[in-house]
């Protein structure tokens, strides 16, 4: 066998002996059967049940495929960083090549062969009528030239990333944020043609048009649009399958020419703080003494969420970017006060929710990392209470985000009750309302759940939380009180959650 | 089952008391009815091959892991139903590093302070001790993540002690220190002792546990194979006959055969040639080591040394314990 062949196989094989990826399949059939038994009962009333249906599974395919992305190949070589055993793998006669491709690409055929068995499912979508098998198949083609792109855009992060959680943050930066580069590169030729240097740079100005076509080439949301409208007999594959397989390649060989580079040393991915002398003024940012009333949350606080330096440009960005949305809100012609309020209040809680799933997957996560549960199992404090003190702890990073959805909510209400109610803005805070305690709640859920995956999981906890929170949505949605029993749902879970969260802390104690 | 004491009666109560531990887990029978006793202010080593239920025992013992059968107490509160009284009074370092290395050795230490619920002043002195007694004062500073094994190791043994706890557990203090280092440990653990601790140590350095150690439990296969004091096991006297060593300044016929006509004598083994040391296998009832020592001088022997013979740990570890892993 092949050293290429034999990583590609023990890759395969530990993800065939994987519980997670039967349940994936099982999920994912199972939204699938659900929208299909939404299309059949509106057959009636739809002239294309068979493409509202197709349109449906197609969007919560692109949402498996870019949590793969973010999560399941993000930590392809990381795992073997974390876990100590890139340096074996390096000492054998694998060279960095054969280590990516082995790695990558096991993950990369098993979420194909993932994608490929919802074909038949998504095929029904014929009999229900309205879309032709050409339509179903360049769908699938579109999405799997994508899956190759994010894989290996995923593999690149993860090559340079020493963590997980970082590689897992580079993906998702570039996920979400290829969409405004596409924009930006495309804006950037007319700006520069009013810049008094336009003479200088015009030979460059191709370049950014030229980047920001292939940007939106390799967008699938672009191309499944053209596929899916009404009568499509165009080709099963056009510019953007080429174009992400041609980056794909362009990716996976810039992770081959860093590999040696990002992961020439030792695993160590513990990068030692800075600690300020004594008498420098940096010092005033340091943690300082431990508390006694709660000594777990004065650790968190200052080791796991950054301390008064993270809290201190937490308050400086968040109160910066409230005050310009205000002012700039509030003073343009067409705007009001009350909008911009809506804006800030919407921005903050984002801000909030995000911290929040964020404190979820790390608040346990980094204890088991470090090996210091036993040590905090010992204490002479049950382990319901110790993880109290770390949410105390988590509390206090949240302050910022909190304070400003407050003083957002505060400022939505007060501009409301001076409104002269012409435009139905009661209505529009009772609604405003409704939704951020849906939000909330859906997010205090989240953050549960990726808690308690971090202490299942070595990998992609928040993404999977964030998958089955996505997945219990959708469901709610197809009824209409989903929206009215689904935080219910979720704060009487969050219950149940915490205390299996606390045995499961015990477990884990007594087992490391 | 025995009655056992209870804290009630402190003086009396040993450091822990453990009567027929049984411990499953899935697949296999981790103890198999573990029970032994540990005298306070003592050291007890721990040994027994790998699998042998050596660490399931120190997690019973640190409340980690519930018994699921027989009694286990630690100064006489139940570890099951008295879990934060034997929290306080022990000090349990586990078999691999277990500390924040984005901290300084006095945050972290402090942290584990405040955790424990002592106040900033008593902090302050507790750790300012700990950090003079593990010789790590001049490190308080220093961030973890900087500290050599050896000195994170000791740092360790700082944090099991910030709370000033009767009992400490140790799991294989001394894996992967170099020499000094374990001398060192050694050293401090000897202090402890005076200090009036009772140490309970898990490791697999068999020679510095038998000089370290007041008493030892060797556990196999999940069963104990001896528990008493290591003076009974590395005694190579066997019942009635006793097995002692004679080292003269050279070999000395004479003295040799006075001895061997000495009532009760079984045996005098002759010496190697570079090292003059006879060995002497006598009856106990009949012979006394006194009437030896004046039968050799006697004869004109200059003696060097006159000991009780003594079998190394290895020895005795090896003859307890069965070959093979277990499975």
């Amino acid at each position: 066998m092949s050293p290429l062949f034999a990583l590609f196989t023990r890759s395969l094989r530990e993800l065939l002996r994987s519980k997670m990826s039967y349940w994936v399949l099982v999920a994912m059939v199972g939204v699938i059967f659900i929208f299909l038994l939404g299309a059949q009962a509106d057959a009636a009333n739809s002239t294309a049940p068979g493409l509202s249906f197709l349109l449906n599974s197609l969007f919560v395919e692109l949402a498996f495929v870019t949590l793969a992305a973010v999560s399941y190949f993000a930590t392809a070589i990381t795992e073997e960083k974390e876990e100590g055993t890139l340096g074996l793998l390096r000492m054998t006669n694998l060279d960095p090549l054969a280590i990516l491709l082995g790695k990558s690409t096991s993950r990369l055929t098993a979420a194909l062969l993932l994608l490929a068995a919802t074909i038949p499912f998504t095929l029904l979508a014929i009999t229900l009528g309205g879309v032709s098998a050409r339509q179903i198949f360049a769908s699938y083609l579109c999405i799997g030239a994508y899956l190759v792109l994010l894989a290996n855009v995923a593999l690149l992060a993860s090559v340079v990333s020493p963590r997980g959680a970082y590689s897992t943050l580079i993906t998702t930066g570039i996920v979400l944020g290829t969409p405004s580069l596409a924009g930006l590169l495309g804006a950037l030729p007319s700006w520069f043609a009013k810049a008094p240097f336009a003479e200088r740079i015009v030979g460059f100005t191709p370049i950014f048009t030229h980047a920001a076509e292939v940007l939106q080439q390799v967008n699938p949301f672009r191309r499944l649009g053209a596929i899916l409208t009404t009568g499509f007999s165009g080709s099963l594959v056009d510019s953007q399958f080429w174009w992400s397989l041609l980056l794909a390649l362009g990716f996976l060989g810039v992770s081959w020419l860093l590999f040696d580079l990002a992961t020439g040393d030792a695993p160590n991915w513990t990068t030692p703080r800075l600690t300020p002398a004594p008498a420098s003024r940096w010092a005033r940012f340091g943690p300082g003494r431990a508390q006694l009333v709660s000594a777990p949350a004065w650790k968190d606080f200052h080791f796991l969420y950054g301390g008064w330096l993270a809290h201190w440009t937490k308050w400086i960005l968040y109160s910066g970017l409230a005050v310009l949305i205000w002012t700039t809100g509030s003073l343009s012609s067409g705007g009001s006060f009350i909008a911009a309020s809506q804006s800030v209040f919407w921005l903050m809680t984002g801000f909030f929710c995000l911290e929040i799933c964020l404190i979820g997957g790390r608040i346990l996560r980094s204890e088991l990392r470090e090996g210091t549960l036993d040590g905090l199992a010992t204490l002479p404090l049950s382990m319901n209470h110790v993880a109290l003190m770390k949410l105390n702890g988590a509390r206090r990073s949240l302050g910022p985000a909190m304070t400003m959805v407050i003083v957002a909510a505060v400022a939505v209400v007060f501009s409301t009750i001076v409104s002269d109610h012409s435009s139905g803005e009661g209505f529009i805070l009772f609604i405003t309302l409704f939704m951020f305690g849906y939000v909330t709640s859906q997010a205090w859920l989240l953050a549960h759940l990726a808690a308690y995956f971090s202490l299942r999981l070595s990998w992609g906890a928040l993404p999977i939380a964030i998958a089955i929170v996505l997945l219990a949505n959708i469901v709610g949605m197809f009824f209409c009180l989903g929206f009215f029993v689904l935080p219910i749902v979720a704060f009487t879970y969050v219950s149940h959650l915490r205390t299996t969260i606390y045995q499961r802390l015990e477990e884990m104690a007594a087992s490391t | 089952m025995n009655e056992l004491p209870n804290a009630n009666d402190p003086a009396r109560t040993p450091a822990i008391q453990i009567d027929g531990l049984l411990h499953r887990y899935k697949t296999h029978q981790a103890l198999n009815g573990v029970s032994f006793t540990v005298q306070r202010q003592s050291i007890h080593g721990f040994v027994g091959p790998n699998g042998a239920g050596k660490t399931t025992t120190l997690k019973v013992l640190a409340t980690l892991l519930p018994p699921q059968h027989g009694l286990v107490r630690v100064f006489g509160y139940d570890v099951k139903r008295q879990r934060t009284e034997v929290r306080r009074k022990i000090g349990f370092m586990p078999d691999h590093f277990s500390m924040y290395r984005q901290m300084t050795v006095f945050e972290y230490l402090d942290f584990f302070g405040a955790a424990y619920g002592l106040p900033q002043d008593r902090r302050d002195r507790i750790i300012g001790d700990i950090l003079d007694l593990t010789d790590m004062s001049g490190r308080k500073n220093d961030l973890i993540h900087g500290l050599s094994r050896g000195m994170q190791q000791r740092v360790s043994l700082a944090r099991v002690l910030v709370h000033d706890p009767d009992l400490l557990l140790l799991d294989e203090p001394a894996s992967g220190l170099d020499p000094r280092a374990r001398i060192e440990l050694m050293d401090i653990l000897e202090e402890l002792r005076r200090m009036g601790k009772t140490i309970f140590i898990s490791s697999h350095i068999l020679s510095e546990l038998a000089t370290l150690c007041d008493s030892c439990t060797i556990l196999d296969r999940g069963s104990v194979k001896y528990s008493g004091p290591m003076q009974d096991l590395i005694s190579a006297s066997d019942g009635p006959q006793a097995q002692y060593h004679l080292t003269l300044r050279a070999a000395h016929q004479a003295a040799a055969t006075a001895l061997a006509g000495l009532p009760g004598m079984d045996q005098v083994i002759p010496p190697l040639p570079n090292q003059p040391r006879y060995t002497l296998l006598f009856d106990r009832a009949q012979l006394s080591p006194n009437a030896i020592l004046q039968a050799a001088l006697a004869a004109g022997a200059e003696i060097v040394s006159f000991s009780e013979a003594q079998r190394h740990l290895n020895e005795a570890f090896m003859d307890l314990t069965e070959p093979g892993v277990r499975t």
